[in-house]
């Protein structure tokens, strides 16, 4: 008896006695006991690991979120706002039009503006790379899609297969986060096999299960593990990897990465 | 002209106003959200409204909103919408409910004075204007390897052109080539993209911006 929850019945002939069939049995019993306690505390620990990844990928992307934000808001606006000054103090409309150093500070403030606008994109990329916004703005598909549009070496097409388009949800950003990123780096991944094409198929499955196949037409080389695979297994998905002829060209490659919640 | 900002940064609005000042355009209030700008578009009856896209509440696409309700509600102030990124989801709702006075720009062109004085002078003459980096890329996207395959060289000139807004005179004097050429360009673009009826001058930035999304859409499986 455990907390008055019977475990275990033993059925003996009553000519034995009770006595010597507890001393025979206690060993094993014991043991067994002790393997099963360990072994639910294996398991414990297990999903205590499994929902502490969990959260510390979920609060890494929130993180990235408030991040991109925050870029877009508060250093991309200051630099629009730099950029405006520069061209007001610039502009040949100013009081000094006849100060002998005009031409040179001029000059220097070309400069000036011409760094600012390299600073604007860069802050742009840095911040999309941190966190695409329109990933929160608009949802999963419209961001791949957009993706799909400004892609220019390789042609990328998006498809939905089944269900409605996912709209922006804040319980799945995470992994619409980790979904987009998957992409991107395979379309990256993809033009340096020297694929043309690269189709994208999302599929919802159940409330939170996303499914993403990614065939393309360039040569058929292993992909590497790494840090975007470690964040879909973080949130208990899945990547699955098939090799082989795809649908695209004889020997395409086949990707699916399931993020199976 | 005269015109009304709106936009939740200080910086950008100040400097928008003396920027503009000092080409003799007149900023005649200037708003921070969605609601203010309403309100002063309806107290002043401006040209034209600049409005930034990211506006309180939630900083995403206020402006777009903002934007439709001025057109649905004052027809006649036109709409310059600024945007930290240029997406064509973005410019595709903008311009879903007519293209007339309405303009969907980079940010980052505040900058340029020249070419934020020439959009605000379009839209105000009812006018269509769309970022030409949106063009760009829409057109070396995956619509380059579809539909557009079979346009020549000059008809893609023209129609990045025509994407952006501009009208058959404009395209005429920037690629230095006649009207009538111009003309003949634009009835074979239509007809190589298989878009049915040339749509009024206006909603054709809106087929095209469309059609140069479609490359990259797959029918649902």
């Amino acid at each position: 008896m455990s907390h008055g929850v019977p475990l275990a019945a033993v059925a003996h002939h009553s000519a034995r006695s009770v006595d010597h069939l507890a001393q025979s049995m206690r060993p094993a019993v014991v043991l067994s006991f002790d393997n099963a306690a360990l072994q639910a505390a294996a398991r414990g620990e297990l999903a205590a690991a499994r929902a502490t990844a969990e959260r510390l990928v979920e609060r890494s992307e929130s993180e990235r979120r408030l991040l991109q934000r925050n870029l877009h808001d508060g250093a991309q606006q200051r630099l629009v706002g730099l950029a405006m000054a520069i061209r007001r103090v610039r502009s040949p409309a100013g009081d000094d039009a006849e100060n002998p150093s005009r031409p040179e500070l001029t000059g220097l403030l070309d400069d000036a503006d011409a760094l600012v606008r390299e600073a604007l994109v860069e802050v742009r990329r840095v911040a999309h790379g941190i966190h695409p916004p329109l990933l929160t703005e608009l949802g999963l598909d419209a961001a791949l899609q957009e993706l799909a549009d400004t892609s220019t070496h390789v042609v990328v097409r998006v498809a939905r297969q089944g269900g409605p388009a996912l709209a922006p949800d804040p319980m799945s950003q995470a992994r619409d986060a980790i979904a987009y990123a998957a992409v991107e780096q395979f379309l990256d991944e993809a033009w340096r096999r020297g694929a043309s094409r690269l189709d994208v198929r999302i599929q919802t499955d159940g409330i939170r299960g996303l499914a993403l196949s990614l065939l393309d037409d360039g040569e058929v080389r292993s992909p590497h593990r790494d840090d975007v695979s470690d964040r879909i297994t973080a949130l208990s998905g899945r990547l699955s990897i098939h090799l082989g002829p795809g649908a695209l060209a004889p020997g395409a490659l086949g990707h699916v990465p399931g993020l199976v919640r | 002209m005269r015109i009304v900002i709106a936009d939740d940064t200080v910086i950008v609005r100040e400097g928008l106003r003396s920027l503009l000042a000092a080409e003799g355009i007149q900023t005649v209030g200037e708003a921070s959200d969605p609601a203010g700008l309403l309100r002063l578009v309806a107290l002043e009856r401006p040209d034209a409204a600049i409005v930034d896209i990211r506006m309180p509440p939630t900083h995403t696409d206020e402006g777009i909103a903002a934007a439709e309700q001025i057109r649905g509600q004052y027809p006649a102030t036109a709409v310059l919408v600024l945007s930290q990124y240029v997406a064509a989801t973005y410019a595709q709702r903008l311009l879903d409910d007519g293209t007339e006075g309405v303009g969907y720009l980079l940010k980052d062109r505040v900058g340029e004075a020249s070419v934020l004085v020439d959009a605000l002078h379009r839209v105000v003459a009812g006018e269509c204007v769309v970022d030409p980096e949106l063009v760009h890329r829409l057109m070396s996207g995956a619509a380059a390897a579809g539909p557009l395959a079979a346009l020549s060289a000059r008809e893609r000139e023209v129609l990045a052109l025509m994407a952006q807004g501009h009208s058959n005179e404009a395209i005429a004097s920037s690629l230095a080539i006649g009207a009538k050429t111009v003309e003949t360009h634009v009835a074979h673009i239509f007809r190589k993209l298989s878009i049915d009826e040339a749509p009024a001058v206006n909603r054709r930035v809106a087929a095209v911006v469309a059609l140069l999304r479609t490359g990259s859409r797959m029918d649902s499986l």
